[in-house]
Order: structure tokens, then C-alpha cells, then sequence
């Protein structure tokens, strides 16, 4: 076969198909106009696919004519409307008054607004401005107070001092007054304890000599009775006995 | 008798007139149920679809603004809800794939056998077997008689999608029925 021969032949083939696609097209439209409710065309009646559509339609559509329709039963038709009255918590612009208010909020904290009550009415300040200014005022009086304080109690400390130098004063002789006394009285003490003491060493000193002298009696008593007796023995020199009596003013 | 328009009862039903959304109600109720019944095939499961239905469409009262019918709006909303209720139901299912037969019509209920019997039973049984996606295209196609520009707005696909899954749908169904009208 010849390329000739065969591009012919797909030409022609080609040329059978759109014709047919075109025929079927035709035969839609014409199907669908019936449909529609214009009168059935001689090409529909012909074709044995779209006359095979044509009667389940007629078929379709007569049973659907034929068909008896159904009594509603009974139900209540008012419930939607009756469940459609909501609470007063459930309206709607509930949601959309809430967030109206969350942004006013906002814009409070963000602008920062504040309103302050004072003894001339109501203030109404943006930016903090009004805090600052009271601030301000808040801290002239603050100072003003400080410095009234300071004053007031350099004056309290000035007394305070005053008296506490007189007072000082006052404990210093008492200080002294005492101390000049009782140094006063423990060398009165002293001198007394001193004066016992000599007067005690006298009498110690008496009470020897008297000792000697009643030893230096007996011995003489016994001398004599030797001298009477002869009695050379006795034991006794008295040649070699040396007493001197003691010299008090030069001790003292 | 005066009928109120739809816009009308919205717009006191919105101002807290209770007896407006019951005439809107019943309206729609009869349609609505209808539609969930034929959806679900189930009384129950089609009575709570549709109170999930009429619950939502209360609750997005405010955004209707008339421009398009209310019973469009509505079905608009009861499509998406169908949808939900289908995936919760089978969550790891696709909304184009055949759905599984729950029971045989033998252990089907009885209020359920008797709303079968009142019905085509054959082309019920067939829908039934249809993915979640062409079975809506159906029912708005034959039960509704919407036009595809309708469909496709209302399930918010493209037209060429709806008329797809439609024709899909009737070749399924043709499987199913053709021993009945052939």
C-alpha cells in the first residue's frame, strides 16, 4: 500500500469520525430540546441509542406524573421559631459588644488614661501626663515636709544636747565630789588603821619590857639573894647583861 | 382568598410573626416532604431531612433577598442538605457512586412497603439504585421539570455535567426497567 493510499484513507477516517462526533452532537441537542418539551426530531427517532433514551424518559417522566404524593404527617412547624428566642446572655452582639469593650481597654492601658479624683473635680489625663505633674507636686511637698522636719529637729537636737551637757556637767562634780570624799575617807582609814597599828607595836614593846623588866627584877632579886646566899653559880651574869631602852620618837 | 407572597411571609416571619412562617411552611411541607421521600426512602429519615431543611432555611431567612422564587432558594438549600445527609450517612462513600441497598424490600417496614406500593414501585426501586449525584438530576428533570439551565444552577454544576449525568441516569435506568415497558 502506497503512503498515498494511506494517507487517504486516515483522512477519510479522520472526516467519518468528526461527522459522527457532529451527528452525535446534534442528536444531544436534539435530545435535550425534547427533553425540554419541543417535539421529537426524525434523526432521534432513528437512532436506536437516543430512541432507547427517549422511551425510559417518556417512561420516567410518565410514572413520575403518575406518582401520588404522600400526606405530610403532622409536626410541630412552630419549634424553630420558638427555639429561635434565645437568652439575653445568647444575643448576638453579646461576642461583638465584648470584644468592643476588650479594645476600649486596651486603648486605656496603651494611651495610658487616668482619672483622678480630686477635691475640684474629676481629671481626665492621656500619656501619664497627670501622674507626672502630681509627682512633681507630690515630691515639692515632700521636700517642703523634709525640710521642716530637719529644721524641727536640729532645734530638738540642740536642746537635747544642751541638757545632756548640763546634765554631764552636773554627773562630773557629782563625780568628783565623791571621789574627793571617799579618797578623803580611806586615808582617814589609813592613818587610823596606821595610828592602831603603832599603838599595838607599843604595847607589844611594853609588854616585852615589862617582861624584861620583871626577868631583869628576878634576876636581880636573885643577885641579891645570891649575895645573901652566895650563890656565885646561879647561872646569871650580870656583868655582861646590856639593855637599852628604845627610842620611839626616833622610830616614828 | 388574598394569598400572601412568599416575600411577604418572609419578610413577617423575619419581623417575628410566627403565623407567616407557618402558612410558608405549609406551602412548601407537602413538596419538600415529597422530595426527602423520594430521596432517602425512608418516612423518618425524610421527615428529619426535611425539618433540617425548613431549620435551615429559618435560620438563613435573613439572607434571601428575593431576587430569585423562594421555592427555588429553598430547594436550592434542601439539595445541599440531601447531600450532607448523604455523606454523613456513608461518609467514605463518592456521591457518583452506586449507593448500597440497605435491605431487600422484604425486611423493609411496613409504612415503608405501603409508601412503595402507593408509588411507581418499579421506577422507585430503580432510582433508588442510582448515585446520589444523577438521582437528584433525575428527580429535578421528571418530578420537578426543571430545565437544565434550572438544574445546573441549582446544583451549581455546568449544564453540559447535568444533561451527563441525566443521560447517564436514564441508561442505568433502562437497564433496570426495560422489562417493564418493553
Amino acid at each position: 500500500m502506497s503512503n498515498k493510499e494511506v494517507s487517504n484513507k486516515e483522512s477519510s477516517n479522520s472526516e467519518v469520525s468528526n461527522s459522527n462526533s457532529e451527528k452525535e452532537l446534534k442528536l444531544e441537542q436534539q435530545f435535550s430540546d425534547w427533553l425540554d418539551g419541543k417535539p421529537l426530531s426524525k434523526e432521534l427517532e432513528q437512532d436506536e441509542q437516543w430512541l432507547q433514551r427517549v422511551h425510559t424518559a417518556n417512561y420516567v417522566g410518565h410514572q413520575a406524573d403518575m406518582t401520588v404524593e404522600q400526606q405530610v404527617p403532622n409536626w410541630d412547624r412552630g419549634a424553630m421559631f420558638d427555639s429561635d428566642k434565645k437568652s439575653w446572655w445568647q444575643w448576638q452582639g453579646l461576642p461583638a459588644m465584648s470584644m468592643a469593650f476588650s479594645m476600649f481597654a486596651m486603648a486605656l492601658v496603651l494611651f495610658k488614661v487616668e482619672l483622678i479624683f480630686q477635691p475640684e473635680g474629676v481629671l481626665l489625663s492621656f500619656s501619664g501626663s497627670a501622674s507626672e505633674n502630681q509627682d512633681a507636686k507630690m515630691s515639692a511637698l515632700v521636700d517642703l515636709r523634709l525640710k521642716e522636719f530637719a529644721a524641727e529637729q536640729q532645734v530638738v537636737l540642740a536642746n537635747y544636747a544642751t541638757d545632756i551637757q548640763g546634765k554631764q556637767q552636773d554627773s562630773n562634780l557629782q563625780l568628783a565630789t565623791y571621789i574627793m570624799g571617799a579618797s578623803r575617807q580611806e586615808r582617814k582609814e589609813d592613818m587610823t588603821d596606821f595610828i592602831q597599828y603603832i599603838n599595838e607595836q607599843r604595847q607589844d614593846e611594853k609588854f616585852d619590857q615589862k617582861v624584861k623588866f620583871q626577868e631583869l627584877e628576878r634576876k636581880i632579886q636573885y643577885r641579891k639573894a645570891d649575895q645573901r646566899n652566895n650563890y656565885d653559880d646561879i647561872g646569871l651574869n650580870q656583868n655582861n647583861l646590856k639593855t637599852v631602852p628604845t627610842n620611839w620618837n626616833s622610830e616614828e | 382568598m388574598f394569598e400572601r407572597s412568599d416575600e411577604t411571609l418572609v419578610k413577617q416571619a423575619l419581623n417575628g410573626k410566627k403565623s407567616a412562617w407557618i402558612t410558608l411552611v405549609k406551602r412548601y411541607e407537602k413538596n419538600l416532604y415529597n422530595y426527602t421521600l423520594r430521596m432517602v426512602s425512608n418516612p423518618d429519615d425524610a421527615m428529619d431531612l426535611m425539618q433540617d431543611v425548613f431549620m435551615a432555611v429559618f435560620r438563613n431567612l435573613a439572607t434571601f433577598r428575593g431576587e430569585s422564587p423562594f421555592k427555588g432558594w429553598m430547594f436550592k438549600i434542601a439539595h445541599y442538605r440531601c447531600i450532607e445527609f448523604y455523606r454523613r450517612k456513608r461518609p467514605t462513600q463518592s456521591l457518583d457512586d452506586v449507593p448500597e441497598q440497605e435491605e431487600d424490600a422484604e425486611d423493609a417496614c411496613p409504612v415503608q412497603q405501603v409508601v412503595a406500593g402507593q408509588r411507581a414501585d418499579a421506577l422507585h426501586q430503580a432510582v433508588q439504585c442510582l448515585p446520589v449525584n444523577q438521582k437528584l438530576v433525575v428527580e429535578l428533570k421528571f418530578f420537578q421539570h426543571c430545565t437544565f439551565d434550572d438544574i445546573a444552577n441549582q446544583l451549581g454544576i455546568s449544564v453540559n455535567t447535568a444533561k451527563s449525568r441525566l443521560y447517564s441516569a436514564l441508561d442505568k435506568l433502562k437497564g433496570k426497567l426495560e422489562f417493564d415497558y418493553v
